[in-house]
């Protein structure tokens, strides 16, 4: 099961990384295959922005929160059989995803 | 099978990983397949329904440049096929792209001048080649061209490849159910080519092509066979492995002067050693007597023309046992 990791570059902004298993070396045909995939990118950040209005008089409204991802990092994913992966889980940093083999 | 994952940012970076695995391929694929009874009943069958499966594949691409589609494959619904799927044998489909060649003019790419090995635009190919499992609805197993990676030179490999992962891929979109075999390499240069240009990316067998003495046992031309598969393994293609085309015949070493007897020890000498190596799947040829008339092959035959079993035919029964 080798692992082969590339990346390509763009002047001043991180590379994500990435790394892909599947759990088995050999699938029987119809057998669910899972493919783990870590990724990363030190650009990506979750902000926060709360937000409170003030008046003159003192009153203060309940802060509001705004929240985003600063260079978020997407995934694609193809095999060499034409197969379409499912996303089961992806909590940012790994995903999970099957396929019937 | 290979599956690539690509991360993307939003500031168009990219990083990619690969894992590959082999996925095993449905039990209905051959494996020496031809017992007794299947012999007994269709080894005519089995012969006629070869030679014509080879020649429709090459005649759906006459039929597509005369503009012209009148009942595609009609022949391939034969009893004979229906027989060979009834005996536990599954059919492989070679896809000559001779026709395909007519069809769409050539690039003036050839190889020996001979017809079915000239390079065409991978568009045609996949329109070609997902025409051909579109209308053989019936058939699993399909291999893409016949002996075409036969050249090591850059221009043709480029040719090659590209008509190859083009095949393979319009293939698989008209149906991803099919299992597509493309070939191996006929020597080191074109596997490392293969390699270097993703072919086997776009492949669920590797195909050989062994005949006598030939790729197996020769070391000359880098075509030592163990060695090829062995660059294949390290680099991370599992694909199961089978010769389309396997006998004792020509390839280096013939049969002529060799006993029936003598002929048939060959052929298991010769299919123990594949198995050791990997191979998994075998269509022998010829297989009667009259498939071809070249005396060189005569002695090769599993089977005589009135039906009469050669040595050979136990070897090979032996074999699959």
């Amino acid at each position: 099961m080798p692992l082969v990791t590339s990346t390509t570059t763009e002047d001043g902004m991180a590379v994500p990384t990435v790394s892909a298993s599947l759990d088995k070396a050999k699938y029987a045909p119809g057998e669910t295959m899972t493919l783990t995939v870590n990724y990363s990118d030190t650009d990506t950040q979750s902000v926060t922005v709360t937000v409170t209005a003030s008046d003159s008089s003192g009153n203060s409204s309940n802060p509001v929160n705004v929240s985003c991802v600063i260079d978020p990092v997407s995934l694609s994913v193809s095999d060499s059989g034409g197969r379409v992966w499912t996303v089961q889980s992806d909590n940012g940093q790994v995903a999970v995803l099957s396929a019937v083999a | 099978m290979r599956v690539t994952v690509t991360a993307a940012d939003r500031s168009g970076n990219t990083a990619t990983a690969t894992a590959s695995a082999t996925v095993a391929q449905p039990s209905s694929l051959p494996t020496f397949g031809l017992t007794a009874t299947n012999v007994d009943h269709l080894t005519a069958a089995f012969e006629s329904g070869a030679r014509t499966m080879r020649n429709d594949a090459c005649y759906l691409g006459q039929y597509e440049v005369e503009g012209s589609l009148p009942e595609i494959g009609s022949t391939w619904r034969a009893d004979n096929w229906r027989d060979i799927k009834a005996a536990g044998m599954e059919p492989l489909i070679q896809i000559h792209l001779s026709g395909c060649a007519a069809w769409a003019g050539i690039d003036g790419l050839y190889h020996n001048g001979q017809q079915d090995k000239q390079a065409v635009r991978p568009e045609v190919v996949a329109d070609f080649a997902a025409h051909v499992v579109r209308e053989l609805p019936e058939h699993t197993y399909f291999k893409l061209g016949n002996e075409m990676d036969r050249d090591g030179s850059a221009a043709w490999m480029d040719a090659y490849a590209a008509m190859m992962i083009a095949g393979y891929d319009a293939m698989k979109a008209e149906r991803p159910d099919i299992v597509v075999a493309v070939e191996g390499g006929i020597g080191q240069n074109e596997v490392q080519a293969c390699l270097d240009r993703g072919v086997y990316d776009h492949a669920d067998i590797i195909d050989h092509h062994v005949y006598g003495g030939g790729p197996l046992y020769n070391s000359g031309d880098g075509r030592y066979l163990p060695r090829k598969l062995q660059m294949m393994h390290d680099a991370g293609y599992h694909q199961p492995v089978i010769a389309s085309e396997f006998g004792v015949g020509p390839g280096g070493v013939g049969t002529e002067g060799l006993t029936k007897q003598e002929v048939a020890d060959l052929l298991t000498e010769r299919a123990t050693r594949l198995l050791d190596i990997g191979f998994s799947t075998f269509y022998y040829f010829p297989f009667t007597a009259g498939v071809r008339n070249d005396a060189l092959w005569n002695e090769a035959y599993m089977v005589e023309a009135d039906g009469t079993r050669n040595p050979a035919f136990y070897s090979y029964q032996n074999l699959s046992a």
